[in-house]
């Protein structure tokens, strides 16, 4: 058997899901968090079930990929049940859907989520009162204390089994009239849903349905057509238009019978949201937030990765002293210690904190919030709020940033958010700009080039966005109500970002590693500093530094330590001028995205992009370090 | 657009509340059938609306 589960996006349905499968889904207090359907197997009563989570939907009109994506699941594949997640606060919204799955002709089982929010609001909702109106079973259920699942999966088990088909809500007369005269020309067995929903589906003018039926039923195009015009005459709206205000109809009207509201009081989100959502005091609020963010990220990174790079400076010095220094061997496995050691010292440590973090924010329902305030100020940029969420995540880790613009629909959007989000100097580039810039020439210069790092994005996104007008029509995003986050939610989200990184991006690292430290040993850096010379003259730095630069894709952060090396010495006020350091410094923010963030680029918006987010970056670094030649050259 | 707010709630007839908005011309907030939806400017712009109450 097969169960697909179906709800309105942040209704809880991911979260159902992980429960009874284990943490496979991505879950988050933000909508859309699901595009793509995940399934697994569960086992009820015995049976082994096929349990499929599709992705959040408003409706089944399949207008946007994820809902095309639920549509066609549920129209072509064979589902014996569907089990209906709705949250009890936002009743009218989800009954919409439930009207919509009802009229495809298969059983429903409608469980009803977060009933301990729905209480604590004063709502009342009479499942068993719903569940005659509808005809379907009904149950109470939260599912994030696990409360519930069982009863709901052993009625959904029932109803598949005994093939219970819904009665469908019906709509205004003259709509069924159009329905009832079209699926008369259908034929039966077309699809396992059922004709009814297909002439539903006809006559909202589904591309993809209407094309197909047309192919195989003559006169239905002229058929539909004549239904159209006469709704349209009859109402003076379009039919789609006319379904959906019908289905709402209906869902506020069941609403209204099963739902009482108690004593309704000013909730604590409208009192929050005053505050938080201040023209004043929410910036405020958002800042100190950010920055006691940043602190607790960077504090444990700094108290975990000096004691790691320790651990394997001694594993490497013990290779080297067992295995005997400058042979190849010694030198390919002192690069697989510095790749395994990059991950686990320099990338882990900060990427662990930020992400728990982030999930935190997440699941208490902030990250809209911060969309929402910083959702102007984004669009100077030619983006809109939701683009702020890679922003902030890029000063951690470049990597989880470019994962994070899936939330952006569009792929316009999507692009200019990963490009930009590149050079947002994370954990890695901050070391150089403090072991270097900071340590030689002052705070206040770190300070300087972050602002100034902040103004070249911003600049760029004006660029790049004169090349792609921003065709998004911005932001549409619903506010989700504030959550208290559960501890196996924040960590299992958590570990399911970081094993991409793992999994992914690590291994390559790794084996960059191995391959610069078999260039390194063969002497190839000597030629390599050649193919960097236009850049080094250009910034007026000395031909040695493009040697670090080159380590610097592997690893931000070598593009410092290698720079020991290359002039072998520490002392670098000795060899680089203050304007020499200043221009490598900024240089080095903005140029190439290390490689795990590139694999991540191409795992997310393919190689093409990849490249051209690369190219751009090299570009920009060597524009944006010129300029500050020139300038440094003038005053 | 039209779909993805029709999704939303945001029918004709509805009763719709803007319930507060962002300062520098940012998004709206708005009230739809309990549910809150953020809204960019450009879009709040060509939502027709007639005042109730």
């Amino acid at each position: 058997m097969r169960f697909a589960l179906v709800g309105q996006p942040n209704c809880g349905k991911s979260t159902l899901f992980n429960q009874v499968a284990g943490y496979r889904a991505e879950t988050g207090n933000f909508a859309g968090t699901t595009v793509t359907f995940t399934e697994t197997k569960v086992r009820v009563l015995g049976d082994v079930i096929e349990l499929v989570d599709l992705p959040g939907t408003y409706t089944l009109l399949g207008t946007n990929p994820a809902e095309r994506v639920v549509l066609d699941y549920l129209i072509t594949k064979p589902v014996d049940a569907i089990l209906n997640v709705i949250d009890a606060t936002h009743l009218v919204q989800g009954l919409t859907l439930t009207i919509e799955l009802l009229e495809l002709g298969r059983p429903v089982v409608l469980a009803i989520n977060m009933m301990d929010e729905a209480q604590r609001q004063g709502l009342k909702v009479d499942g068993e009162a719903l569940s005659r109106l509808l005809g379907i079973p009904v149950l109470p259920m939260i599912a994030s204390r696990g409360q519930g699942i069982r009863e709901t999966f052993t009625e959904t088990w029932r109803v598949a089994r005994d093939r219970k088909i819904p009665q469908p809500q019906l709509f205004s007369e003259e709509i069924e009239k159009s329905i009832t005269d079209i699926y008369e020309i259908l034929a039966r067995g077309e699809y396992p849903v059922s004709r009814r929903a297909l002439a539903v589906k006809l006559l909202e003018g589904d591309p993809e349905i209407t094309s197909q039926m047309e192919k195989k039923h003559k006169g239905l195009t002229e058929k539909v057509h004549a239904h159209l015009d006469h709704l349209c005459d009859h109402s003076a709206r379009q039919a789609v238009w006319l379904i959906a205000t019908e289905r709402q109809r209906l869902a506020r009207e069941l609403a209204k019978k099963v739902s009482k509201q108690g004593e309704t009081h000013i909730s604590l989100r409208d009192r929050l949201d005053d505050y938080l959502l201040h023209p004043f005091w929410g910036y405020v609020f958002l800042i100190g937030v950010l920055a006691l963010f940043f602190s607790v990220v960077y504090g444990f990174g700094d108290l975990m990765v000096g004691p790691l790079v320790e651990f394997f400076d001694n594993i490497t010095a013990t290779v080297v002293n067992t295995i005997g220094t400058s042979t190849i061997l010694a030198e390919l496995v002192g690069g697989a210690v510095q790749g395994i050691a990059g991950g686990i010292a320099i990338v882990l440590p900060y990427l662990i904190p930020f992400l728990v973090g982030l999930g935190l924010l997440e699941d208490i329902g902030y990250l809209t919030r911060i969309a929402f305030l910083m959702d102007a100020l984004m669009h100077r940029m030619g983006l809109h709020g939701k683009a702020i969420v890679p922003f902030i995540l890029g000063y951690g880790c470049n990597v989880p940033a470019v994962m994070s613009t899936r939330i952006m629909e569009d792929k316009r959007d999507r692009f200019l958010a990963a490009a930009l989000s590149t050079m947002v100097p994370c954990a890695a580039r901050l070391s150089i700009i403090f072991g270097l810039a900071a340590f030689y020439l002052g705070p206040w210069v770190a300070v300087g080039i972050y602002l100034y790092n902040l103004l070249v994005i911003a600049v760029t996104g004006r660029i790049i966005t004169s090349f792609m007008p921003e065709d998004s029509p911005g932001l549409i995003i619903e506010m989700p109500v504030y959550r208290l986050p559960t501890l196996r939610t924040v960590t299992a989200k958590a570990w399911f970002r970081i094993r991409e990184f793992v999994f992914e991006a690590w291994p390559i690292l790794i084996v960059g590693s191995i391959v610069l430290a078999a260039l390194n040993h063969y002497n190839v850096t000597q030629y390599t500093d050649i193919l960097f010379r236009p850049f080094t003259w250009a910034l007026g730095v000395p031909d040695e530094v493009g040697t670090p630069l080159i380590f610097g894709i592997f690893r931000k952060e070598l593009s410092l330590i290698m720079l020991a090396q290359a002039f072998g010495t520490t002392n670098f006020s000795s060899v680089l001028s203050p304007q020499q350091m200043i221009s490598y410094t900024i240089f080095v923010v903005f140029y190439i995205p290390c490689l795990a963030t590139m694999i991540t680029i191409k795992n997310e918006l393919g190689l093409k992009n990849m490249w051209l987010i690369t190219g751009l970056s090299v570009v920009v670094a060597l524009i944006a370090a010129l300029l500050v030649r020139l300038l440094l050259l003038v005053f | 657009m039209e779909a993805r707010l029709t999704q939303l709630g945001f029918l004709p007839g509805n009763k719709i509340r803007v319930i507060r908005t962002a300062p520098f011309r940012g998004p709206l907030l708005i009230d739809v059938e309990g549910r809150e939806i953020v809204l960019g400017r450009g879009i709040a712009h060509h939502i027709l609306v007639e005042k109730v109450e």
